[in-house]
């Protein structure tokens, strides 16, 4: 019961590390600690998959990754990537 | 020396939020950037002689420092209060909950003042002190030297412990401390000499400056200095302002143009108090002015009318003489928008100043908000001296470091913050006025 008041206790009144080393990061935080490589994903849909994606990047609030869409017309990947194979 | 300062429950910050500046121990980079000072309890422990606060606008840079500050402020003057019900205003709630309003707002200090280490903490609503509590360290063992809680109960404030080691009690000045009043701040009014380096610390030697575009931050201190007694510091400054780059070789404060007479029109209208004072010494008073002197072509120097020089070197001059008195006294100083009118270059180099070894001797120490991501270079700046502010999606402010994260060893953290690796970047994947996938697609798209 002892036990239980100490932790209803406000941050302010409980005795608190004295070391005043920094606190660990958050779990979410250290989750997206890992610095991320490039994923190029290639879709078939010129329309709905773009959108897809875009929708996803703003519901999710991706400010982490950077989802670019580039709209290609060729289905081959060098073509696409190459500035030729662009719209 | 500013150890930690943790907030809640104030404005944009909801949860407890923590600036920390402790240095990594382990971290060689910049040695000059850290001070080793062997504080009793605290031994081989390294501190930051300052800390760079990153985010985008409305992020909750800014409110970080105003927190700080509101408590500095509060210090200064808690004592003045005469009203037992008068509204405490430097206790500003979070705003998007209204429950947070009933909630006491807390602030918990850990700071240095003559090599004793002191916690200073208070939580209270807008009427009423619900705690407050004091602690030092003047050996490796901590001394609670007084503690403060509301009883709802009695109606009346209960102290702690019986008998303090450190700081006697006063029977006397607890009675007579108004529930909203801090007790620090009575019992320096009360002359307990004691508790003075706490107020001292606190109220004058924890300094903010205001150097957004919404101030006024005036070239008066710089002035001052330059018309002073002091040959010394007059040097220093024509000296930095010399090494500026922007083409200065002397400064001085002349004898500006006489003040023109609709100025005192103007005067007794909005300061009559001060137009009095003008009208009774019976001369019109002396303006002073910078002066300063630059380089013209084939070596002439060529003084310049002080309303001519540019915009950045007005901030300048502003800037460089509180700035010598900081890192001569010693103050850690916050500063809101460091960059305002500057170039990075300039920035870095009055940076530099604080983190040499040479130049800051007093243990001065700088906290300041920017936006600028060229002051994230590891020649500058340490990694452990780099922090940003975010909002969730309820809207509270997160502080949180970027030792939180764990960059590659050659990382680019220009890089890394730019592409919004440690978040605090505004969200805006389409630009400003960009346009938004109409209604009726979006629809479809959540529907499947």
């Amino acid at each position: 019961m002892a036990q239980a008041d100490s932790d209803a206790l406000p941050w302010w009144k409980q005795r608190r590390e004295e070391s005043l080393k920094r606190k660990a990061a958050e779990a979410a935080r250290e989750a997206c600690a890992s610095t991320g490589d490039a994923i190029l994903i290639v879709t078939e849909g010129t329309v709905t998959e773009p959108i897809y994606f875009e929708l996803l990047r703003d519901s999710l609030q991706l400010s982490t990754v950077t989802v670019k869409v580039m709209p290609g017309k060729a289905s081959d990947l060098r073509r696409t990537l190459t500035k030729k194979g662009r719209k | 020396m500013l150890l930690q300062f943790s907030v809640s429950n104030f404005r944009g910050l909801r949860d407890l939020q923590e600036l920390n500046l402790s240095a990594k121990v382990s971290d060689k980079s910049l040695s000059e950037n850290v001070a080793k000072p062997e504080y009793p309890g605290l031994k081989g422990r390294h501190w930051l002689k300052g800390a760079a606060l990153y985010g985008a606008n409305a992020s909750g840079k800014t409110t970080v420092i105003e927190a700080m500050e509101a408590l500095s402020n509060w210090v200064g003057n808690s004592a003045k209060t005469t009203d037992p019900e008068e509204a405490i205003s430097y206790i500003e709630p979070y705003a998007l909950d209204p429950d947070s309003a009933k909630e006491p707002s807390a602030f918990a200090i850990v700071f240095v003042e003559e090599g004793i280490r002191y916690e200073y903490r208070v939580a209270a609503t807008r009427h009423l002190i619900h705690h407050e509590s004091l602690r030092a360290w003047p050996v490796g063992k901590e001394q609670v030297w007084f503690e403060r809680d509301w009883n709802p109960e009695t109606g009346k404030h209960v102290f702690t412990p019986d008998n303090p080691t450190g700081l006697p009690r006063s029977r006397d000045i607890e009675q007579r401390t108004l529930r909203n009043m801090l007790y620090l701040s009575k019992a320096v009014a009360e002359a307990r000499s004691e508790v003075e380096p706490v107020f001292r610390w606190l109220v004058r030697r924890f300094k903010f400056l205001d150097l957004s575009t919404r101030s006024s931050f005036g070239s008066g201190f710089t002035l001052k200095q330059l018309d002073g007694e002091n040959k010394e510091l007059k040097t220093k400054i024509t000296e930095a302002l010399r090494h500026a780059d922007i083409g200065i070789v002397d400064a001085f404060a002349i004898e500006g143009a006489p003040l023109e007479k609709n100025f005192f029109e103007v005067l007794k209208v909005v300061d009559p108090k001060a137009f009095a004072e003008f009208r009774d010494k019976g001369a019109t008073p002396k303006r002073m002015e910078p002066q300063l002197v630059h380089k013209g072509s084939k070596n002439s120097k060529v003084p310049l009318n002080w309303e001519r020089e540019s915009a950045g070197t007005h901030r300048l001059f502003s800037l460089i003489g509180p700035w010598l008195d900081i890192l001569e006294k010693g103050y850690t100083v916050c500063i809101d928008e460091i960059e305002t009118s500057m170039h990075p270059t300039m920035v870095r180099e009055l940076l530099k100043l604080f983190f040499s070894q040479k130049e800051n001797t007093g243990g001065a120490q700088i906290i300041f908000t920017t936006h600028n991501p060229l002051l994230l270079d590891n020649t500058l700046i340490r990694r452990d001296q780099v922090w940003f502010t975010d909002k969730d999606d309820e809207g509270a402010v997160h502080l949180y470091p970027l030792t939180d994260y764990k960059p590659r060893g050659g990382e680019s953290l220009i890089r890394g913050y730019m592409a919004g690796r440690y978040g605090a970047v505004p969200f805006i994947p389409r630009g400003l006025l960009g346009s938004f996938v109409p209604d009726n697609q979006a629809q479809k798209g959540e529907g499947r």
